[in-house]
């Protein structure tokens, strides 16, 4: 398939397979006549496509819960009622119960979102600027700078991403802080991958060569005439990289590596359902956090496939 | 097609070795003293009373030098040699560590991703064959809700259906306590096996579908249809064999996926494998140990990636032409 047709690589990864759907330079591929501008006819597709349109209204309506959280619970996420006890299934004064410790379960949701959104957007900002920084060095300069850092990108590829993140969120010292870090500092391959392979075949057409050709400074038709072009697949990286980056710190905070409790986030309360008494019993515990993560990831991705299917005019003729 | 492979497995040296520097990075940020990982745990409770002795140890073993590339080297010959140093928890060597725990997962991958490959790619095929139809939109939007879930949700859904409710299945271990036979572990495997499988199924289910819809659009295909094949005998005939060719490459792409699921997994089923000792090794901050899994798990997966290549090229010849040139 498409993810293969790079003489020069040898790892590639399941994202990157994904991104490898991506069409080049979207503007070099408008139908000639469409009297719409490039980037209102991508907004048009984009609504077209309904689930995406659900999506951007369920990650809308989690970011101003989470941005709000003190307003929608009385309770502090850490604060443990001792009045109404451990183990209360929900009531009106604790509309999810109380969880393990007698925490309100509703409140420890909303601050969990604050965690989840902190991180993915925290975590894809820091790799989005490494990955497009050194992809844009590898796709521009070439040869000897490219095999040096499409051979790093291929290490850092090998060693499988939960792994290398558990370790090294373990060197720093599980926090929140650590775990944004650690996904933003190994998390650009596939976009460096993606740059850089954009990158090839911009090099090669007309407008930059008529650039070079008039002397503008390399770094001016970098960030001036090559970035911009790339701008559009950009964001379906990013887009993904976000659900990415949600799955990746609830599966550290489940195992008890990433968020360290009492801090809330939404795989730390799943944390106790291992145990089968809690599981069964207390299903207020773990569903909420359970259905907040699978909604959150799921409305990110139809917003990625909406993205996608925007920003590429050949897919539309399908659906 | 022997330079074709040669050159993969030129590419990779360079890869394998950036491989041993990071985890080599990994075991000298995390903080301790070097010696508690690299000196038999025995011999070193004798040393102790000798802050003398342990000097000269410390000379010994050269962690006087500079990092760089001293101890790297030093480090890297006992690495090839089979020696990965010792457990700061466990006080065992980390060979006999993962030695321990790789049959498990092993056993847990190879049947998972087999399982994975049997659901995924006939559905697959299904929903291309049924381009449009209910069923192509239902498998699909469930494919997609599978990619959404985190590993852990839907194995606790499971452990909830199959071992709390319905009792059909244990909860979790490798034995029941007192059991020791294949049947019984068999028993055990199912759900952990069952979940791993139909979490990896799902991406293969689109890439399957992908790559079997740009089959069924090509111009032989068309031929085929035209003169007046059923189209039974276009899809098992002409369409399957081309279609299924990139499924070797996705299924190779799955593999850093399918460990990131085996550790959970393991974690929640108490599996008694890798991915349980990396979530131990992680929790109690042992260096060699997280070391010793980087170095495995890395270089598995690139030998996984160069089998996978050669595998492509023998099933296309055109790969290995192509980039010949």
């Amino acid at each position: 398939m498409t993810a293969r047709n790079d003489p020069d690589r040898l790892l590639t990864s399941m994202a990157e397979a994904e991104m490898a759907k991506l069409p080049v330079a979207p503007g070099a591929v408008q139908v000639v006549g469409e009297h719409v501008s490039p980037r209102r006819a991508a907004v048009k597709r984009f609504l077209r496509y309904r689930l995406a349109i659900v999506g951007v209204v369920v990650v809308l309506a989690i970011m101003i819960m989470a941005a709000l959280a003190p307003l929608l619970t009385p309770w502090p996420p850490n604060w443990i009622d001792f009045q109404t006890g451990a183990r209360q299934p929900p009531s009106p004064e604790h509309v999810l119960g109380t969880d393990v410790s007698g925490r309100d379960v509703w409140a420890r949701v909303l601050y969990g979102a604050r965690t989840s959104l902190i991180v993915g957007f925290g975590a894809v900002a820091i790799y989005l600027v490494i990955g497009t920084l050194l992809g844009l060095a590898a796709g521009y300069y070439g040869r000897f700078v490219d095999q040096g850092l499409m051979r790093f990108t291929d290490t850092i590829m090998a060693i499988p991403p939960l792994l290398l993140i558990i370790v090294f969120v373990a060197v720093l010292g599980p926090s929140i802080i650590s775990v944004i870090i650690v996904i933003g500092l190994l998390g650009w391959p596939v976009t460096a991958r993606l740059v850089r392979g954009q990158l090839l075949v911009l090099r090669e057409s007309e407008f930059i060569t008529a650039a070079h050709v008039i002397g503008v400074p390399d770094r001016t038709i970098l960030f001036r005439h090559m970035l911009p072009n790339i701008l559009g697949p950009l964001t379906v990286v990013a887009t993904f990289g976000v659900a990415t980056a949600v799955l990746l710190e609830s599966s550290l905070s489940f195992l008890g590596l990433g968020v360290r409790p009492p801090e809330a986030s939404w795989g730390n309360l799943i944390t106790e359902a291992v145990s089968p008494v809690v599981l069964t019993t207390l299903p207020w515990q773990w569903v909420p956090a359970a259905i907040a993560i699978t909604m959150t990831v799921l409305s990110v991705n139809f917003i990625g496939d909406g993205l996608r299917d925007a920003i590429d005019p050949r897919i539309t003729k399908n659906g | 097609m022997g330079a074709y492979i040669l050159r993969r497995i030129l590419i990779s040296i360079p890869v394998l070795i950036g491989i041993t520097i990071i985890g080599f990075i990994a075991l000298k940020l995390t903080p301790g003293d070097p010696l508690l990982t690299s000196v038999n745990p025995e011999a070193l409770a004798n040393m102790m009373t000798h802050p003398e002795v342990l000097e000269a140890e410390r000379r010994r073993l050269g962690f006087d030098q500079p990092v760089f590339p001293h101890q790297y080297l030093r480090w890297l010959a006992n690495v090839v040699q089979g020696d990965l140093g010792y457990s700061i928890s466990s006080h065992r060597p980390i060979v006999a560590e993962i030695g321990a725990r790789l049959p498990q997962t092993l056993l847990l991958m190879i049947v998972s991703l087999t399982l994975a490959v049997l659901i995924g790619v006939p559905i697959g095929i299904i929903t291309a064959v049924r381009q449009y139809s209910k069923l192509d939109y239902g498998l699909n939007a469930a494919a997609i809700l599978l990619a959404s879930t985190p590993v852990f949700v839907f194995a606790l859904i499971a452990i909830y259906v199959f071992a709390v409710n319905l009792h059909w299945l244990p909860t979790g271990q490798l034995h029941t306590v007192g059991r020791n036979d294949a049947l019984d572990l068999a028993h055990h495997l199912i759900l952990p096996a069952a979940v791993l499988a139909i979490i990896n199924a799902a991406p293969l289910v689109r890439y399957t579908r992908a790559s079997m819809l740009e089959v069924l659009n090509a111009e032989y295909v068309t031929t085929a249809r035209a003169k007046g094949l059923s189209n039974r005998l276009v899809i098992v005939r002409h369409a399957f064999r081309n279609g299924l060719i990139p499924v070797i490459t996705i299924v190779a792409l799955l593999i850093p996926e399918a460990v990131a699921g085996a550790v959970i997994t393991e974690q929640i089923f108490a599996w008694n494998g890798m991915g349980q000792l990396a979530v131990k090794a992680a929790g109690a901050r042992d260096p060699s140990m997280m070391m010793g899994i980087i170095l495995i798990t890395g270089v598995a997966v690139l030998t996984a990636n160069i089998i996978a290549d050669i595998g492509y090229a023998i099933a296309d010849p055109r790969v290995a032409y192509d980039r010949a040139k």
